[in-house]
């Protein structure tokens, strides 16, 4: 069993070397694909993250109906679970409000406090600050008495949540198309290979060689190409890392690293992929073939 | 070893390579099979190591019928037999000695043991000197004796040879001749193609002729 298996990785591995021209082609193709989805998948990684952290959802605003009474709403809604403190703004506390933070609007003075909206700012306790908590607040908040309206930001958390499932969308399909670009270029590597070593194959199905023992350097080297793509794509998005990136985080306040799980996934998904369509390049060329 | 009952070939276009051929080869018999180019010898060798299937008839092989053998154990039906082309099908940049061994690579015979399999042969075939020479440097009855090294080295029982001697001067193939009668000798059915006439009357031997497909015990 070791002797075979040290046998067909021999060979493999000096396929790989001795059309190392041949096969660098392929490596440095595939190497840049995947090169490209590290960078979308970091990018698209970073933005996800930068939006949830600079979209604080941690204060509901409730806008209670006419002549309800402020302090009694204030009680009830205090009661609410996840609420950690309410504070109640009066018509003239917004005005207040309104004049400290918008000075430059004239003419606010000589208006009478009612006409200016009072409200009940909630605030979330700290492990309910999120848009899902917040919507379940929101909803009991509505059911009370007295209530006219309640806002957290839903317009904003839906076009964030939207965007989020969008670049999602667009890094899954990148993965799809450039693993089927990996898929063609493999394919295509293996079975060029394969038929420059045709004289060699036609022998050892002459002298009885298994269709085993025949395609399995070429699958080996087809794992080499794969894991040389994973060593070759990471060190290249390191090195991009260092001399580009980091700046661009630093400037803008993104984290651009790759996760771990992102690249445990990628080492081996892509070595698999590289085999699988080995494994389908070879035994295609195989059967294609007829020795006179 | 070798039973043919009523085959035919017929290839795309219409092409009956052979047509009702009926044949039996027993173990240790030499079988010329004559008849000029295109009369279907070749695709005759090729069904023994079932390189494809008769579109008609059955063919055994040591037992097995060849239609009904699965794909996965042809190669083991290969592995007793010794195939010989006019072209040798070596590896030019290969050595001798690498040449012969891809013959056991498929058993993933060490170096070691390979040398005990295949230095004495090569020494009966006279081509030990040789051993370390590439096969591109070698004259054509060296390279056809290689050949016949790499299809003797598994002991098989059924040697093909097709056209083994076109190549080669009538001293060469007296020598390759020589060669494939002693392998008979020690029990093995030889199938030899050639269309050379003056082969059989300096070796005498059992010799079927091929016109068109259809077969005639000579
Ligand atoms: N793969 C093939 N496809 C179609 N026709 C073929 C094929 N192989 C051989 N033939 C035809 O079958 C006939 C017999 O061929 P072959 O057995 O090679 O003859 P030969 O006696 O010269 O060895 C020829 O007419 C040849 O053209
Ligand atoms: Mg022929």
């Amino acid at each position: 069993m070791t002797a075979k298996f040290l046998f067909v990785s021999a060979r493999g591995i000096k396929l790989f070397l001795n059309y190392f021209k041949n096969s660098l082609m392929s490596v440095i193709a595939l190497s840049a694909l995947f090169l490209i989805l590290h960078t979308a998948f970091s990018i698209g990684g970073g933005i996800s993250r930068f939006t949830d952290s600079v979209a604080r959802f941690d204060t509901v605003r409730i806008y209670p109906a006419e002549k309800a009474d402020l302090q009694t709403l204030a009680k009830s809604a205090g009661d609410v679970s996840g609420v950690e403190a309410v504070t109640v703004y009066s018509g003239k506390e917004t005005k207040e409000y309104i004049k400290q933070n918008a000075p430059a609007i004239d003419g606010i003075e000589p208006l009478p406090d009612d006409i200016f909206p009072s409200f009940l700012e909630i605030l979330a306790a700290k492990d309910h600050q999120n848009a899902q908590s917040l919507e379940s607040m929101s909803k009991q908040f509505r059911e009370m008495n007295g209530v006219e309206s309640v806002s957290y930001g839903q317009e904003w958390a839906k076009r964030l949540s939207d965007g989020k499932r969008a670049i999602n969308a667009i890094l899954f399909a990148a993965a799809i198309i450039f693993s089927a670009a990996g898929i063609l270029i493999v394919y295509q590597t293996v079975s060029v290979t394969m038929n420059k070593y045709t004289e060699e194959i036609q022998v050892y199905s002459i002298v009885g060689g298994t269709e085993v023992f025949i395609t399995m350097p070429f699958i080996v080297f087809a794992l080499c190409i794969g894991a040389s793509c994973v060593l070759l794509s990471l060190s290249c998005y390191k090195i991009l890392y260092m001399t580009l990136l980091l700046s661009i985080e630093n400037a803008a306040g993104l984290t651009l690293s790759l996760s771990w799980s992102y690249c445990l996934i990628f080492t081996v998904a892509a070595p698999t992929v590289t085999i699988i369509s080995g494994f389908i390049s070879a035994n295609s060329f195989l059967r294609s073939c007829r020795w006179q | 070893m070798i039973n043919f009952e009523r085959v035919g070939v017929i290839f795309p276009g219409n092409c009956h390579a052979l047509r009702d051929v009926s044949l039996n080869v027993a173990r240790g018999e030499f079988v010329y099979v004559l008849g000029r180019s295109g009369a279907g010898k070749s695709t005759l060798l090729r069904l023994i190591y079932a390189d494809f299937m008769p579109t008609c008839g059955v063919v055994r092989i040591a037992g097995n019928d060849i239609t009904f053998l699965p794909r996965c154990r042809i190669p083991y039906l290969r592995r007793q037999i010794g195939i010989i082309f006019q072209d040798y099908k070596l590896l030019n940049e290969k050595n001798v000695f690498d040449n012969v061994r891809m013959a056991l690579d498929i058993y993933f015979f060490r170096k070691s043991m390979a040398r005990e399999r295949i230095w004495p042969l090569l020494k009966q075939l006279g081509l030990f000197e040789l051993r370390d020479v590439e096969v591109k440097r070698l004259s054509g009855g060296e390279k056809q004796r290689v050949a016949i090294a790499r299809a003797l080295v598994n002991d098989p029982q059924i040697i093909l040879a097709d056209e083994p001697t076109g190549n080669l001067d009538s001293a060469n193939a007296a020598a390759i001749m020589e060669l494939l009668l002693r392998a008979q000798v020690k029990g093995a059915a030889v199938l030899m193609v050639t269309h050379d006439l003056n082969m059989p009357e300096k070796f005498p031997a059992r010799a079927v002729h091929l016109d068109a497909g259809r077969l005639e015990n000579a």
